[in-house]
């Protein structure tokens, strides 16, 4: 018997340990004898299922589990003993002891009567020898402690790990050696001892990272294993920009993913698009689900800081398995777990001042009162130069320094049996439009337990309540206002203020609001208060080897509460005394999953699998009030029964029931081929009679070249692998009750006799569509990832193509139906595109690094089939309530986005120009716009002379990183970027009009009869109903922003214990903006639907931030 | 198996344990067709809904008078005026009429068609059938003046695949239905209901619209004898004030006519109430006018209807009926303020027939509580007089057109011949019925409205006076429905 034994700490440990030896080795040898196993014993396969890191007492598990073995042995023994890299695949019991007890000096030897002795290697001797103690702390990046990490002797078996606070401690023989640290997922690093005792460590992280897990649907996989198109980004990445919401800080970061705000107001959404736009009027936002509860929940809810990863599932194969609702794309969402580890504090905080980046050019009170005078051709304003520069309404709305705050606590702790993660976070920001702001307050709470060694169970929680008040804007129970009309288009001739300190009123123009701008965002009260309690629990239970069983129950329960009074002291409440509104409303969701899961290595073959059953229920209750007439404004919204009238009570409830079958397969051989089947099989009660259920399937495959020989030869590559995948996905897009007739009292009521109140009137208003169903979009991805230069280079490249079928669309009727349209599935639209991502680390040292990230995407979208009756569709009316004259075209050939309307051929500047045009129309005149006769006919004609004049959709987009550190600072800049997109400036069409409102400043410069010289057409040329769509509204929307950027200084902790690290940071957001465009900002989308998508009907300016931040741990 | 078993145990505990069905849909907040109409009370509502879309068919109010040498639209909106001219078949006012008439007509064919299976008091359903049948002979009264020939849908359609290929039927056909609906209507309708129910159709209200279908088609018997009735019921007479059949305070009322008894000279009217279902003619026949005290609220409308210096001639000396009729001054605050409006040059003066200035709050904006008079007693005299012109009893029909000039406080006309006493009835028409939706119907009737048009002569009309085309007699059919038929509806010649 040989026993030997050398990581040890000291004299009266290593007796400790020696005792209890003996008493392993009494113990275990009595437990071989005890078993009846054959002489075969040392012959035995073991089968690992992954590559993995793992204690010795797990190999004792392992072993134990598939040779029916009953190991006896005190775990603590093997404490602090170095981890043991397994390698997937098949083994002996005698190789898998081999490996697992050499790093630990212990031998052991199968005897003839299949016990084992356990031999210590020449203990004594070892006594003697000089050692040198070696200590030291491992940390990350982030200068966090990284408990576990494996440290080795190189050349020796002589080893340790790190504890809970990243502190080891060697004895070593010769210190001439190196060492080596490795740990799952960070680079593992060579260090020379060169005689030192104190070697601290930084390690990096692996971004080749093979073994990093990705989430997926139901489930995870390793990267290497991967064989759909998912990109992957990591809390460090969604933290970066100082913003609630994770669409804001996902911005240019992923390949494929195009998000593009609607306005810069706190809390306001993006438009999400996951390669492109498949559909015309159904929803198009990506499906997202946070840690594994699906939908419904406001990103407003989400602190960008519990995030541990997001996982963007862009192809067929990776979505599939979410059916229905997959074909947008699926964003995961993973919140932080508790770590293995003593408590750990993490205190993160921020605070930004924001201002708006610039202002739409308008005239000055002067000129506008000169601009009015000649559009109406009377003296309505006496002497216009009396009034000077007057009020810039937007400088009165849009403040300078606006704060926000955020202040993130999260604790973490936990041992083998038992995490947990908690945070609390409240966030703070004013908007820089007067009176708007995002309140925040969470509660976050994650926790998993190992009950039984087969059984576990893990718990998700989210409290969350954010008030926000839209000030001027996003009114969103009176409805969205025109702002950029009503703030920069208001009466520049009026002082915020009279003599008498009162808001200034107008009441000339019916456009306008009566209220000045400064009035309306003083005196409104709007708030809008959402709560959300968002949970999952789950059990997981190991029927067998393998063979796993998980029951998860979520829940998502939201509250909203709109409340919104008009005081009396507004003018536009004169006669109505103050108007109070509020709406509640009640959503809950509920969400069961039972599946079952299997996974399995037979040597060569990998098997896994998945199966289950979910069903989500969603009823959403709603009801609204209108009340006016108050006595005193003192009431607000908080006394409805104190308003004399009575002007509206709704009450809606909605209901919607899912039902579904998942099923996924994967099989590999040797780790080379890989393949994937899923699918879904969605019931929903909001799909038509005819079709209720609807099947998903899709399929990939992967081949990891890298793993043949003939490439491992080539040298170039340290990973390659191709993927291809192909499958079905939906979009549901309809509504509960859409697919239903409803008969419904609205505009249905008549008046009899001298009452006043309607005699109810009852007949269908909708036509229902026994055949209504889903929009199907079908997927072919084929992608490569591949790394070079060990691994410092990384690649992903994808090119896909979609079509969307079946689309959504109100189809126009006869209106001898009595109605105008019915929803139905007619239409489709393609989507093809390349996407790139390349991670770099360009440098790296000791003391600098420098890496790099980037990513670049093309999407072309083109209309295959559309239902109308004429070829085309017009939409999208420009000009306001009285005008609407159609700016959009759906046509066949065409992409979704097109702007439509005439040629602008600058202007007609004098007689013999039209004279010798031969051209006739209304809109020939001197000073007037000058148009192509496209149909060539001599007459300028607003409907024949129209054509396509713009594309909403960019080229390409991205965005790029650069990561700088150089000892303890670090510089991060993040680049976003997006070319060939024409924005259509609506803003400018509104406020273009010649009618009561402030027009744009270029209009100073106006074509008048001495003034020829311009591009600016006369005055009567703004007419509205001379207003129409043309090529002087389309803009280049091409930019290059400076996204982030980041200094950040880590302070030396080593002196203070209670510290483990610090950080604090200076960042910019939005700083620096390259393009052509003349209004607020070309990175913008009014509304998040597909048809609006391009036009800028301004909101807000965008915002620059800079933001102070420290983060401590703890 | 021990394993097994425990996973199918599970697997059923689980699925057993939501077996409900939660994949067919139960709306809470809304009807389906299946069970409706149902019962009495269903029945009433499906009636009720066949009315409402008199609402939005208020426009025709546009079409009976903006465009003609009545009215003409103002600058407010900066639209062309010449509205209603300058149509084409893309035009969505145009396309609103056939809308909103179509949409009358399915309401129509519901009650019509499933009312009679509903268990309910058979002379109430029998009332309600009658209603939808006369409202379904207004739709299309309505729709043939304006489009000429139009498809016939007269029963519920199982879907729009009902549809394919479906053509136009002639103008004969059409008018052969109305009459068919007319008719019946007269048959089982009331002759009055009581307070709470005005406005429902009365059986003098079917007689009158079927005695001007057939004034359309120039069945001057027919319409002789059926306007008889309506005089002989003694159920109407004349309000001896002229203007008590203006104004939201009258309505419903019985007012004392020349001998002081009392009458009431209205037979059928659109029924509004502000705020619950406005009507928009008090903004729509506003003048923009001055800003009055800082609120131009009051008499600020949006000028799509203004009275043409045409009508203003019309009016003889002393009419009684020119100062509602031709708005020029209003009294405020004890001051006399002159109309003018600072949109459209010249134009100020409205016609105070949907105004309520004895009433002191705002009616702005789309609400107005104003009803709109279909049919009246002075218009069934002025047809009964015109009738007999045209059956040769020139001599008669004086004696009609005479009770209406009495009221109006002109003379009594006298020994006209046939053809000066066609033209008295123009012009009579005119004046009486000013702002009330007749005078393209009357012009097109009489077949002179394209020459009346060339012959205006104020720059308000130069648009439509140099525009008119023959064509214009009807209105563009939508391209809509040229579209979704594919050709199998038919344009309108000239569009």
């Amino acid at each position: 018997m040989e026993i030997k034994l050398i990581n040890v700490r000291s004299l009266i440990r290593k007796r400790f340990l020696m005792m209890i030896m003996k008493a392993f080795i009494f113990l275990m040898c009595t437990a071989v004898f005890s078993l009846s196993t054959t002489n075969s014993f040392s012959q035995e396969k073991i089968v690992i299922e992954n590559d993995q890191l793992i204690t010795i007492d797990q190999v004792f598990r392992i072993i134990k589990k598939q040779t029916n073995l009953d190991f006896v042995y005190p775990r603590s023994i093997f404490k602090n003993t170095p981890k043991i890299q397994v390698k997937k695949g098949e083994t002996k019991v005698t190789e898998l002891l081999k490996v697992s007890l050499s790093s630990n000096n212990l031998s052991f030897k199968f005897t003839e009567n299949n016990t084992i002795l356990i031999e210590e290697k020449a203990q004594l001797k070892e006594e003697l020898k000089q050692t040198t103690k070696i200590t030291g702390t491992v940390m990350d990046n982030n200068s966090i402690p990284i408990p576990g990490v494996n440290i080795l002797v190189k050349g020796t078996t002589t080893g340790t790990q790190t504890d809970f606070d990243g502190n080891y401690s060697l004895e070593i023989e010769n210190t001439d050696n190196l060492l080596v640290f490795s740990y799952v997922s960070y680079l593992t690093q060579e260090v020379a001892i060169a005689n030192r005792t104190i070697i601290n460590i930084i390690l990096k992280e692996d971004i080749a990272a093979l073994d990093e897990i990705v989430i997926v649907g139901y489930g995870s996989v390793r990267k290497r294993v991967l064989t759909g198109s998912v990109s992957s980004i990591k809390a460090k990445e969604v933290s970066e920009t100082p913003t609630p919401r994770i669409d804001d800080a996902l911005r240019g970061k992923v390949s494929g993913l195009q998000i593009t705000p609607t306005s810069s107001a706190p809390g306001a959404a993006a438009t999400v698009r996951i390669r492109g736009s498949n559909s015309i009027s159904a929803n198009n936002e990506p499906l997202y689900v946070i840690d594994g509860f699906i939908g419904g929940f406001s990103l407003n809810d989400i602190n960008p800081q519990d995030v541990e990863s997001i996982e963007v599932l862009k192809d067929a194969s990776s979505t599939a398995i979410y059916g229905s609702r997959g074909s947008n794309g699926v964003i995961l969402i993973t919140t932080k777990k508790g770590k293995i580890g003593k408590l750990k504090v993490t205190l993160d905080t921020y605070t930004g001042v924001q201002s708006p980046r610039r202002f739409l050019d308008v005239l000055n009170a002067s000129q506008f009162a000169e601009w009015i005078n000649e559009v109406n051709g009377s003296e309505v304003y006496e002497n216009p130069s009396a009034f000077g520069e007057g009020t810039n309404w937007q400088k009165e709305i849009y403040q300078n320094g606006a704060l926000m705050q955020n202040h993130t606590l999260s604790l973490s702790a936990g041992n083998e049996d038992s995490r947990f993660f908690f945070s609390l976070n409240g966030f703070d920001q004013d908007g820089i439009s007067m009176n708007s702001s995002l309140k925040r307050y969470q509660i976050k709470l994650n926790s998993d337990h190992q009950i039984s060694e087969k059984f576990k169970i893990s718990q998700s929680l989210l409290i969350s309540r954010n008030r926000t008040t839209p000030g001027y804007n996003l009114d969103d129970i009176i409805g969205e206002q025109d702002a950029a009309l009503q703030i920069a288009g208001w009466n520049p001739t009026l002082p915020v203020r009279d003599e008498n300190g009162d808001f200034t009123f107008q009441t000339e123009s019916s456009l306008l609001t009566a209220d000045n701008p400064v009035a309306r965002a003083e005196l409104l009260q709007n708030i809008r208060t959402q709560t959300s309690i968002i949970g999952t629990v789950y059990g997981e239970y190991e029927i067998f080897d393998g063979l796993k069983y998980k029951l998860l129950a979520g829940a998502n329960i939201r509250g909203e509460l709109r409340q919104n009074y008009s005081p009396s002291s507004l003018f536009q409440e004169n006669n109505t005394s103050g108007t109070a509104r509020v709406l509640n409303s009640d959503r809950n969701d509920f969400l069961l999953e039972s599946t079952i899961n299997f996974n399995k290595v037979y040597g060569n073959h990998s098997v896994s699998g998945l199966l289950g059953y979910t069903r989500q229920t969603i009823s959403t209750f709603t009801n609204a009030s209108e009340v006016r007439g108050f006595v005193t404004d003192a009431f607000s919204f908080n006394n409805l029964g104190a308003a004399t009238e009575r002007l509206s009570t709704v009450s809606e409830e909605l209901e919607e029931g899912l039902e579904s079958y998942l099923f996924r397969a994967n099989y590999g051989y040797k780790g080379k081929y890989l393949f994937t089947a899923s699918a879904r099989l969605d019931g929903s009660s909001v799909f038509s009679k005819n079709n209720k259920r609807g099947l998903f399937p899709s399929a990939a495959i992967a081949w990891r070249a890298i793993e043949e020989d003939f490439i491992k030869e080539l040298n170039v590559f340290d990973d390659l692998k191709l993927r291809a995948s192909l499958g079905q996905l939906g979009n549901p897009g309809i509504t509960p009750g859409a697919s239903l007739s409803q008969l419904s009292q609205d505009g249905n009521n008549y008046i009899f006799g001298s009452g006043q109140t309607p005699a109810p009137g009852i007949a269908p208003n909708t036509l229902g569509n026994d055949n209504l169903k889903w929009e199907t979009t079908t997927q072919f991805d084929i992608g490569l990832d591949a790394s070079f230069f060990n691994n410092r280079l990384n690649m992903t490249i994808d090119y896909y193509h979609k079509e969307t079928d079946d689309l959504l669309v109100q189809v126009p009727l006869l209106q001898l139906t009595s109605f105008d349209s019915a929803l139905s599935n007619f239409g489709k639209v393609r989507n093809t595109g390349f996407e790139l991502s390349l991670n770099s680390i360009n440098l790296t040292s000791d003391n600098f690094e420098w890496s790099t990230n980037f990513n670049i995407s093309t999407n072309k979208n083109e209309i295959l089939e559309i239902d109308a009756p004429e070829g085309f569709i017009l939409n999208n009316p420009i000009g306001g309530d009285f005008i609407g004259v159609p700016s959009g075209i759906l046509r066949e050939g065409i992409p979704l986005g097109s702007f439509y309307g005439l040629v602008s051929e600058g202007i007609w500047n004098d007689q013999a120009e039209i004279d010798e045009s031969g051209l006739t129309g209304e809109t020939i005149f001197l000073g007037g716009q000058r148009y192509r006769d496209v149909d060539g006919n001599g007459e300028i004609d607003i409907t024949d002379d129209r054509q396509i004049i713009g594309d909403a959709n960019a080229k390409f987009f991205g965005g790029m990183g650069n990561n700088f550190r150089y000892k303890n600072f670090e510089v991060y800049i993040y680049l976003t970027f997006v070319y060939g997109n024409d924005i259509f400036n609506e803003t400018q069409s509104r406020l273009g009009v010649a009618f009561d409102n402030n027009v744009p400043g270029s209009y100073a410069n106006r074509w008048t009869p001495t003034n020829t010289n311009t591009n600016i057409p006369a005055s009567n040329a703004f007419q509205r109903s001379l207003i129409t769509s043309n090529s002087d509204m389309i803009e280049d929307g091409s930019f290059l922003r400076l996204r982030n950027l980041n200094f950040a200084y880590n302070i030396p902790t080593e002196k203070l214990s209670w510290l483990s690290s610090a950080k604090v940071y200076i960042q910019g957001t939005n700083l620096l903006l390259f393009d052509n465009y003349s209004g607020y900002d070309p990175e913008i989308n009014r509304g998040t639907g597909n048809l609006k998508r391009g036009y800028d009907n301004a909101q807000d300016p965008a915002i620059e931030t800079y933001t102070l931040g420290l983060t401590l741990n703890f | 198996m021990n394993k097994i078993s425990k996973i199918i145990l599970l697997v059923i505990v689980v699925f057993c344990s939501c077996s409900e069905d939660i994949l067919t849909e139960d709306p809470k907040s809304f009807l389906t067709p299946e069970s409706f109409p149902n019962n009495e009370k269903d029945a009433i509502a499906a009636t009720n809904a066949a009315y409402s879309r008199l609402h939005s068919n208020a426009r025709d109010l546009y079409y009976g008078f903006v465009g003609t040498d009545e009215a003409f639209q103002g600058f407010h909106n900066q639209r062309a005026i010449t509205w209603f001219i300058n149509l084409n078949e893309f035009d969505a006012d145009a396309a609103s009429f056939w809308q909103t008439d179509y949409q009358g007509i399915a309401r129509c064919n519901t009650v019509i068609d499933l009312v009679p299976q509903v268990d309910m008091e058979e002379v109430l359903k029998q009332r309600l059938i009658a209603e939808a049948k006369f409202l379904r002979g207004y739709y299309y009264f309505n729709l043939v003046r304006k489009y000429g020939g139009v498809p016939i849908i007269d029963g519920i359609l199982s879907g729009p695949d009902e549809l394919i290929g479906v053509t136009r039927n002639t103008e004969e056909e059409v008018y052969k239905l109305i009459k068919q609906d007319f008719e019946a209507a007269a048959q089982f309708l009331p002759q009055t209901y009581s307070q709470g129910e005005l406005g429902r159709a009365t059986k003098w209200a079917a007689i009158g619209l079927l005695s001007k279908v057939h004034m359309t088609l120039k069945e001057f018997d027919l319409a002789n004898e059926l306007l008889d009735q309506i005089i002989n019921s003694n159920q109407f007479g004349l309000f001896a004030d002229y203007n008590k059949n203006f104004g939201e305070v009258n309505e419903h009322q019985i007012f004392p006519d020349i001998n002081g008894t009392l009458v009431n000279e209205i037979i059928w009217d659109v029924q509004f109430v502000k705020d619950e279902r406005g009507g928009t003619m008090t903004q729509q026949t506003g003048s923009r006018g001055r800003q009055v005290g800082g609120v131009n609220a009051l008499w600020g409308g949006f000028e799509n209807m203004l009275p043409t210096p045409e009508l203003r001639a019309m009016f003889e000396p002393g009419d009684l009926r020119f100062a509602i009729s031709y708005v020029e001054e209003v009294q405020l605050n004890g001051q006399t303020e002159v109309l003018e409006s600072n949109r459209t040059p010249g134009g100020g003066p409205i016609s105070g027939k949907y105004h309520n200035p004895e009433n002191s709050e705002s009616p702005i904006r789309n609400n107005s509580g104003n009803n709109i008079t279909i049919l009246r007693y002075s218009d069934v005299l002025l047809l009964k007089a015109e009738a007999l012109n045209e059956l040769g009893s020139t001599e008669l029909a004086q004696q009609f057109i005479n009770l209406v000039r009495e009221r109006a406080g002109i003379s009594n006309l006298e020994n006209l011949n046939q053809e000066s006493m066609k033209e008295a009835i123009i012009k009579e028409r005119a004046t009486e019925l000013s702002f009330e939706g007749h005078r393209r119907y009357d012009l097109i009737r009489w077949g002179i409205y394209i020459e009346t048009m060339r012959n205006t002569t104020s720059t308000f009309l130069q648009s439509p006076r140099e525009n008119i085309q023959d064509f214009h007699v009807r209105l563009p059919i939508p391209q809509n429905e040229i579209g979704v038929s594919n050709g199998s509806i038919v344009q309108n010649p000239g569009y």
